[in-house]
């Protein structure tokens, strides 16, 4: 089975990636077309990150599509592979290859490889991790439903849109009311650590993964039920996770002013 | 044994059979049938515990800490496999799965399988016989069947019948199968269930059905399913 999901993990890396062919095309004709078209690089490097986003968004969305195809739902749910084995062997062969492929691009083509520190790699691991686990819900329900597929995908965005600026804007507040207690033991480097990790932590990492926390449990009942049921049932299990992310973001780009200071 | 509970299940909220209760005995052969829509196919599936029931439950008689699904053959009517791989593959996979060592597959000959082909350039009658073949390789303790035996040439489900024939007189597995076609396997069964919508209409054993109306099992089970279809009949017409 793992072999199965490895050779399937390639041969959806190989024909996205093949796309990477048509940047010395496009590149080639701007050349003939533009007075002053932009260098390669320039090219390499936006294209390179479209395509592992898309990489990392198809490889997710097609965990489950060989069982659609060949109509093997219901044979795989008869083999005795345990849940979490399963999920294991679905998951983690789309997770390595895409960590790979964006690790690789941070330390290559991104202008960030220079200031890529170690607390870093959660930032490119986590995004990644959710919307694996958010492409296996997805399996396990109802694949061409948009709106769920929509809902899975939002706290990923949310991680790297909104989540860092929550984080950093609840730290400052933190900061500003622990104060008291740090003037006190003088311990400043102390207190922002403490402050760093608890916005982290409440803002950014909780409500990024709350959504598939909440989902993950409805993979224990997985049987041969409608995928259209589960789907309603998970969607009715993101309502909250979703208002909460929503909120959030909501309340981040709409903050006075005032309470930054 | 096999204790089905006030088994209740179904596909959506709506459930196909509620409150269904009864035993399978170690090595028994029985056949469920009934009309079509009665939850046959779905209480087989309960069975394979690839459907959780809504309500009730299912004891199978052996140790509760394993996995039910280790022990259990599974053929169901629509032939659910992956059509893409290769015989050869696919074999592997199952293999793998069910822990079982590799090991040769001697109705994949007698059925002109090459093990290089993919499963979706087999006909429908060498899938099943495929599929037969890999699910008794693993020398299950509950084969079950659904219908598509039916879909299969005259040639190809002697071939089947032979190994379940052969495999139930080597290991003694206990077998269900769903059939509408009752005279081909009226020899191997010893219980029949009689399903219908509104639940269980007939748990007896073949020896007193046969014994107690003094008609061949076919003939019961066709005199019943014609009384299910008069009554629904006079049901519209009133």
């Amino acid at each position: 089975m793992i072999k199965r999901e490895i050779l399937n993990t390639l041969r959806q890396t190989a024909l996205t990636l093949s796309f990477g062919l048509l940047l010395p095309v496009v590149y080639w004709i701007n050349e003939q077309r533009l007075v002053e078209n932009k260098p390669f690089g320039h090219y390499a490097e936006f294209g390179a990150m479209t395509l592992l986003v898309f990489l990392v968004l198809n490889l997710a969305y097609t965990m489950f599509a060989s069982e659609d195809k060949d109509g093997a739902g219901e044979y795989l749910k008869s083999l005795p592979i345990p849940k979490l084995r399963l999920l294991c062997m679905k998951i983690l062969p789309r997770l390595l290859v895409s960590l790979f492929f964006l690790f690789g691009y941070v330390f290559t083509v991104s202008p960030l490889a220079s200031r890529f520190t170690t607390g870093e790699y959660f930032v490119v691991f986590i995004p990644t991790l959710v919307v694996m686990l958010s492409g296996f819900l997805l399996g396990i329900s109802d694949r061409k439903n948009p709106f769920l597929a929509g809902l899975l995908l939002l706290p990923a965005f949310y991680w790297i849109l909104s989540g860092p600026l929550a984080a950093s804007i609840a730290g400052g507040i933190l900061m500003k009311h622990t104060n008291f207690i740090y003037e006190t033991t003088g311990s400043s480097i102390a207190q922002m650590r403490f402050c760093f990790d608890a916005s982290q932590l409440t803002m950014n990492l909780l409500p990024t993964l709350l959504p598939v926390a909440v989902l993950l449990p409805l993979y224990r009942k997985w049987d041969c039920s409608s995928g259209k049921l589960r789907s309603q049932e998970m969607l009715k299990r993101l309502i909250l996770p979703t208002a909460l992310i929503l909120t959030i973001t909501y309340i981040i780009f709409n903050i006075p002013a005032d309470w930054l200071r | 044994m096999i204790k089905l509970d006030n088994v209740t299940c179904g596909y959506v909220k709506k459930p196909v059979q509620q409150g269904i209760t009864f035993e399978i005995e170690e090595g028994d052969v029985l056949m469920i049938t009934g009309p079509n829509g009665a939850g046959k196919s779905t209480l087989l599936k309960v069975l394979a515990s690839i459907l959780n029931p809504t309500a009730g439950t299912v004891v199978y008689g052996w140790p509760s800490a394993e996995d039910p699904r280790k022990f259990i053959g599974y053929l169901p009517d629509s032939l659910s496999i992956y059509r893409s791989m290769k015989v050869k593959d696919l074999s592997e996979l199952h293999w793998n799965a069910f822990g079982v060592k590799p090991q040769p597959l001697p109705l994949l000959a007698e059925a002109s399988i090459e093990k290089e082909s993919r499963v979706s350039e087999l006909s429908l009658g060498q899938r099943v016989i495929f599929h037969l073949s890999l699910i008794l390789s693993t020398h299950p303790r509950l084969i079950l069947i659904d219908e598509i035996l039916h879909s299969v040439d005259v040639h190809l489900r002697n071939l089947a019948l032979e190994a379940l024939v052969r495999t139930m007189a080597d290991e003694n597995p206990t077998v269900v199968m769903v059939n509408l076609n009752y005279t081909e396997i009226e020899h191997l069964v010893n219980r029949v269930v009689f399903l219908t919508r509104e639940g269980i209409l007939l748990n007896e054993t073949a020896e007193n059905l046969t014994n107690s109306r003094n008609m061949t099992l076919s003939d019961i089970l066709a005199e019943n399913m014609n009384s299910i279809y008069s009554k629904k009949r006079q049901e519209v017409s009133e």
